[in-house]
């Protein structure tokens, strides 16, 4: 079996201190890291063909090696540990399992850039991982992992954790530099990208937790070693959250390009009670759902996008045959009506017109053409917003109606639920 | 340079320039919400996306650069249908009240919907609504007509500086609105009412009073203070017949105007005139209700049997020209005095000056204030003569007093903008209240009221130690060096700290950063040099600008009084000892004028105590109102044979006076004022006179041809009923720095007068002797005059819009001594100082220093000057509840 990249050690009960941590090789990749130039580490992670797990999927090397090598001013490194999307919840158990993994990548990405810091911006709910979080920083900074000439190896570097105050948009990664700023967190206008002026228009990486805490592995083991795990556009581990009604809902980290089939049935003990599978929403909240036949799909960025959704963040959201689809839409729908932050029209305006479209739609309050408006509306948000998050919410809303349109129908005919009747 | 096709068009643009731009200027239209050429790019709106060939997605061209070889649509069918449904989004929760709204007629909303909207509405859900909230005393929020573009939030972060409007909560309940909903304190606040692209933030001075479409526009120049922004002044007949009066205009017929009146109903900035982009303050802005006011004199008066009644203009005229001339032939020239106003026009104080050199025979012309200076200090102030352009772009900007925040809020705001958005270092010396504090970073030098001319003292002793100074005065010019430091030998910088509470370290690195700066900028206004060392301060001043370099070079120094047309009337010579253009009184240059200096104001008080003073003519000004010990001058003002006022209101001093003379208020004349750069700008006539005045030039050519004497124009007996392009004529010959100056070349932008060529004299020892802080256990508080910012004189305490926006008689208290001593805000306490006590309502603030108490001089109700011995200087104090 192939060794795990971010896993590894969530087991041990102990992984999350630092003594645990040296025990299993933490901080091994650091000292390596700084014995390399930072050039060596940004071409091993490119070499190693990681793609950001943030759910976009931008290659991580590059967007390394966009970041300016002099600069007058500081160089960042922020760790988008915003984990807020239903249905994900990935990088929780890195921060709390394995913190000093998380820490060491940010280190190492730190050092590859020339940072003078890294920021982890966390969800404001992981209180517990935010205790982890900063009993390890505290741990690192005793080691000589952290602070002043680390390893006696003359790089200064600090971490600060930064906790997030409930808004999903946070987890855009411009937003999330406003956010750590102070000021209210809405996406800006790109360019100029991080790479160029990030937080406090410095030069910035925004990588998600478990991008994060791939890199030991990679700075480990060489870029090679991980680009061999699964398809060559795609490689790498990957961790699959599996929710919703199936026998073992759980983290799996896998290799990239395992069968949908496969990790629904055989890493999470297939459906619940042995009932008959309705759909999956294969990467988030905002991505299209899959019918039953189309779960032979290889779960990798290319594969997923090729039959119309995309992986995502790879939180896979399983719905049996009780499921009704206008209601589960409906949650969604709320969702992002929820947190659109409001900046610009169509995601503002648009994501809650959907939510009450749909809301009278499962409510049996529907009306002939509400299908026809809700879609069209849909359309007018897509392309149309500053950020992806009302792209999302259309994407979400239109997939649904694409695939279940007898279940929306139903509702408005006969006023009550396919499902339930 | 780039070459992009534009639907089809080629052309070759600059690289990076916006898409909207360039477009528009290639005369493609592309709608929009949310962009402002003087904002930052939010591109929300979504208003203004195009097709750009080789781009998955539509693209917002007011964010996007153009690029070689780019390929843009702006009519293709998905931006058509992208605006049609932003519109539909915008339109879904508004209120669609057009019919009740103020904005309707000069709505973006109304306008674009119009053009681009697809016909039908598919939204039967219930709107969005938001709670009624307070926004203060001159906004009225009606935010469920808000589209979000966040003109309003932007503005107040970028320009004004003061997050008076913010944005609440999240998404489809994002609301614009105040911190905690509480009311609106800016004095800048109304400029968002005019950015608001639809009727969201509307002015409650203004609502429901019009239609936009009956407003009638005029472009003309603020009153208010010395920065002279660019106003488009805009009145209405209101009458029962106003609409057909209107046809009847349109159709190029008379309007019967018997049962009509005319009324100035609002005032928005001329943006990109002048000196004026986007900004108004709210004194300029909502600064005109005193225009429409029914307690403005409406007709002569003469006083009969001790009482004032009304008169005709025949009578009051001959009763002035035959007094005057009976006591000029009795008591001499001499024995008359005239004052008149920094608020008039040039063409006003021209003729005034005139009339008194000319048909009465005297140089006793002055204009009261809490400063007096003589013709060579003036001569300095036209060595600091800045732009406010430079304000906007310098690097190092050091405020000098209190008053450039509240007597020019313009220009502090510039100041606050500089260093809140290009990271210019900004100090300020303000002893008294200091209003850029709250979103500003900013050095803060500490001192002590009254000792400014030490501060200065001080800042020169450092950048002569520090050689600070331009390279020449090392040099060829090291003997002028010398020729100031001489005056510096009492100052040393290791005393300063105790005796006017200046830090050594601050002083050092003040006079460091202004000599390294690039581009540095001094300000200070009249509380800096008010008092008795105002020569000396502007002497000082002089020689600090001089050592520096900041004559033009490197820095700028401006000086920014309250007065609107302070320094026009500079120009025109309004002094005892100077004629127009700066002339000296009894030099060869002066011709046929009067050789003998007149008396200036400090003097004409006492001359008229003890009778040498026997007549005293007043244009526009309220000596017995403003000065700092008004019984004194009341008193004085008793003494004298004969008064005579002209002005808008029944003021204190018309009260004395034998015969009073309606004027009429800058909406309704025209004529050229001057402003602080020193920039001429015209005023044009906003509304026909709402009472049987006269424009205060004409009243004195009126009675000057009672009295039989020629003052129109160069002398002949011309006389013309509006003759201002002739008196401006007269001006441009006299005047030398204002020989360009037209009525054609001052245009809607000015015309900047050219004072290079009046010469300054040689640098001056001036000596200074370090202040001694006096200290007095009993009265351990500095207690110090400070300004209203919404207040500065006679128009202004009648207007009932802008006494609507004062905070009211307030008590400036810094909340640590509030604390100390039990205060709260509202509190009623007593200011004792050894001269006087004083009641009032106190309002905490940091805006001040520990120990420091502000009473305002310049609100009528507050008889602060009781507590300053008349002279409206600092002195000890103490609180008592």
């Amino acid at each position: 079996m192939q060794e795990k990249v971010t896993c590894k050690n969530v087991e041990d009960p102990r992984q999350y201190t630092i003594e645990g941590s040296l025990k299993n090789g933490g901080y091994e990749s650091l000292k390596k890291a700084l014995s390399m130039t930072p050039d060596e580490v940004i071409d091993e992670m490119k070499a190693s063909g990681i793609r950001g797990r943030g759910g976009a999927g931008f290659p991580t090397g590059l967007k390394w090696s966009f970041i300016p090598k002099i600069s007058d001013k500081p160089k960042y490194v922020c760790c988008n540990a915003d984990e807020g999307e239903p249905g994900t919840f990935k990088d929780r158990v890195i921060i709390e399992k394995d913190p000093h993994l998380l820490l060491e990548g940010i280190i190492i990405a730190g050092f590859a850039i020339g940072a003078t810091a890294g920021y982890i911006y966390i969800r404001g709910e992981f209180f517990f991982g935010v205790k982890r979080l900063e009993k390890a920083i505290e741990e690192a900074y005793e080691k000589g992992f952290l602070g002043k000439n680390i390893l006696g190896k003359g790089f200064d570097y600090d971490i600060y954790v930064h906790r997030g105050a409930g808004a999903y948009i946070c987890g855009e990664e411009t937003a999330l530099i406003d956010s750590i700023e102070g000021k209210r967190g809405m996406p800006r206008i790109k360019p100029p990208f991080p790479a160029i002026a990030g937080l406090y228009n410095g030069p910035t990486i925004v990588n998600n937790v478990e991008t994060l805490a791939s890199v030991p592995f990679i700075v480990r083991n060489g870029g090679a070693a991980f680009g061999k795990i699964g398809p060559e556009k795609s490689p790498g581990m990957k961790i699959f959250n599996v929710s919703g009604h199936v026998e073992k809902p759980g983290s799996y980290e896998l290799p990239m390009g395992t069968p949908l089939r496969e990790i629904i049935y055989e890493h999470a003990g297939g459906i619940k009670g042995g009932k008959k599978l309705k759909a999956v929403i294969p990467g988030g909240a905002s991505t299209p759902v899959l019918k039953p036949d189309e779960i032979d799909v290889k779960m990798d960025y290319d594969s997923v996008a090729a039959i119309g959704s995309m992986m995502g963040s790879g939180a896979i959201i399983v719905m049996d045959e009780t499921s009704c689809i206008v209601k589960s839409i409906l949650i969604l729908a709320r969702f992002f009506a929820h947190e659109s932050c409001g900046k610009c029209t169509p995601c503002r305006e648009g994501c809650t017109w959907m939510a009450k479209i749909i809301d009278d739609i499962e409510a049996g309050k529907g009306q002939d053409g509400d299908i026809d408006l809700v879609y069209d509306v849909a359309l007018n948000i897509f392309g149309k917003t500053f950020c992806p998050l009302g792209d999302g919410a259309s994407m979400m809303v239109r997939g649904a109606i694409d695939k279940f349109r007898d279940e929306f129908e139903h509702h408005i005919k006969n006023k009550t639920c396919l499902v339930a009747s | 340079m780039a070459l992009v096709t534009l639907n089809g068009k080629e052309i070759q643009v600059d690289g990076g320039r916006l898409i909207l731009d360039v477009a528009r200027e290639a005369g493609f239209e592309i709608p929009t919400f949310c962009y402002h050429a003087k904002l930052s790019t939010l591109a929300s709106c979504r208003m203004c996306l195009v097709e750009i060939e080789g781009m998955r997605k539509l693209q917002a061209s007011c964010a996007t650069p153009v690029m070689d070889g780019m390929k843009i649509e702006t009519e293709s069918p998905d931006v058509v249908s992208a605006r049609a449904s932003q519109l539909e989004f915008l339109l879904i929760n508004h209120p669609l009240d057009c019919p009740v709204c103020d904005q309707a007629g000069e709505c973006d909303l109304q306008d674009l919907t119009f053009k681009y909207a697809k016909p039908g509405g598919r939204y039967r859900w219930k709107k969005r609504t938001f709670d009624k909230r307070d926004m203060g005393s001159t906004m009225t929020k009606e935010i469920n007509r808000c589209i979000a573009c966040r003109r309003c939030s932007r503005y107040c972060e970028e320009v004004s500086g003061d997050f008076a409007i913010t944005e609440l909560n999240r998404g489809n309940a994002l609301e614009m609105g105040s911190f905690y909903h509480s009311p609106i304190e800016s004095e800048f606040i109304g400029n968002t009412v005019q950015l608001c692209p639809v009727g969201a933030l509307t002015s409650s001075l203004f609502r429901f009073k019009s239609r936009v479409w009956d407003l009638i526009s005029t472009e003309t120049i603020c009153p208010h203070c010395s920065v002279g922004c660019s106003i488009t002044s805009e009145s209405k007949y209101v009458s029962q017949k106003a609409t057909h009066m209107l046809q009847t205009q349109h159709l190029g017929k008379t309007p019967a105007l018997e049962k009509t009146e005319v009324k100035i109903l609002r005032n928005i900035a001329s943006d990109g005139k002048g000196v004026t982009e986007i900004s108004l303050c709210d004194r300029g802005r909502y600064g005109y209700h005193y225009i429409n006011s029914d307690i403005r004199l409406k007709a002569p008066m003469v006083k009969e049997n001790g009482r004032l009644v009304e008169s005709t203009w025949e009578k009051a005229l001959s009763l002035v020209a035959s007094k005057l001339a009976s006591i000029k032939a009795e008591k001499g020239a001499e024995s008359i005095g005239g004052i008149t106003s920094g608020i008039c026009s040039n063409e006003d104080n021209f003729i005034f000056q005139k009339f008194f050199r000319n048909v009465i025979g005297t140089n006793n012309i002055a204009i009261p204030g809490d400063y007096s200076l003589s013709r060579s200090s003036v001569l300095r102030l036209l060595a600091m003569r800045g732009q406010v352009q430079w304000v906007k772009t310098a690097d190092c900007i050091l405020i000098l007093g209190s008053s450039v925040g509240t007597d020019t809020p313009i220009v502090s705001m510039h100041a606050g903008m500089a260093s809140r958005l290009r990271g210019a270092n900004l100090i300020t010396a303000m002893a008294g209240e200091n209003r850029l504090l709250d979103t500003t970073a900013q050095k803060r030098l500490n001192y002590v009221k009254g000792s400014e001319l030490t501060v200065i003292g001080a800042l020169t002793r450092a950048v002569i130690d520090g050689k600070l100074y331009c390279e020449s005065f090392g040099g060829k010019r090291k003997k002028e060096l010398d020729v100031v430091e001489a005056g510096l030998k009492g100052i040393n910088l290791k005393d300063l700290e105790v005796l006017a509470g200046l830090a050594v370290d601050d002083i050092e690195s003040t006079a460091r950063s202004l000599s390294e700066a690039s581009k540095g900028v001094v300000l200070f206004g009249d509380d800096f040099i008010a008092g008795e060392k105002s020569e000396e301060i502007v002497e000082a001043l002089y020689n600090l600008f001089s050592l520096l370099g900041y004559r033009g070079e490197k820095g700028q120094a401006i000086f920014s009084p309250a007065s609107g047309n302070l320094i026009g009337s500079m120009d025109m010579g309004i002094a005892p000892d100077y004629l127009p253009g700066y002339v000296a009184v009894g030099s060869k240059e002066a011709g046929k004028a009067p050789q003998e200096k007149g008396l200036d104001w400090n003097a004409m008080v006492p001359a008229a105590s003890d009778g040498k003073l026997q007549a005293l003519y007043v244009m526009g000004d309220d000596p017995v109102e403003t000065a700092s010990d008004k019984d004194k001058v009341k008193n004085a003002l008793n003494k004298l044979d004969f008064i005579v006022v002209q002005d808008l209101f029944m003021t204190k001093t018309a009260e004395l006076a034998d015969v009073v003379l309606p004027a009429l208020t800058y909406a309704e004349k025209s004529g050229t004022v001057t402003n602080l750069e020193g920039r001429v700008q015209l005023l044009d006539v906003s509304m026909k006179p709402r009472v049987d005045g006269r424009k205060d030039w004409q009243i004195i050519r009126d009675v000057a041809q009672s009295m039989g004497a020629a003052l129109c124009f160069n002398d002949d007996l011309r006389i013309v009923d509006d003759g201002e392009v002739e008196v401006l004529e007269e001006i441009s010959k006299t005047v030398p720095h204002y020989a360009a100056v037209t009525q054609e070349a001052i245009g809607r932008d000015g015309l900047m007068s050219d004072v290079s060529g009046i010469k300054q004299a040689a640098l001056k020892t001036v000596e200074i002797v370090g202040h001694k802080k006096t200290a007095d256990k009993d009265y351990p508080l500095q207690v110090v005059p400070g300004r209203d910012v919404f207040l500065n004189g006679s128009m202004t305490w009648r207007d009932e819009g802008l006494l609507e926006l004062s905070p009211g008689p307030r008590i400036l208290v810094e909340s640590s001594d509030g604390a100390a001593h039990g205060l709260s805000d509202g509190d009623v306490i007593t200011v004792e100082t050894k001269e006087g006590t004083l009641k009032g309502t106190v309002s905490l603030t940091d805006r001040i220093f520990p120990g420091v108490v502000v009473v305002p001089v310049n609100h009528p109700e507050l008889e602060s000057w009781k507590l300053f011995g008349g002279k409206n200087q600092e002195t000890l104090g103490r609180l008592a509840k």
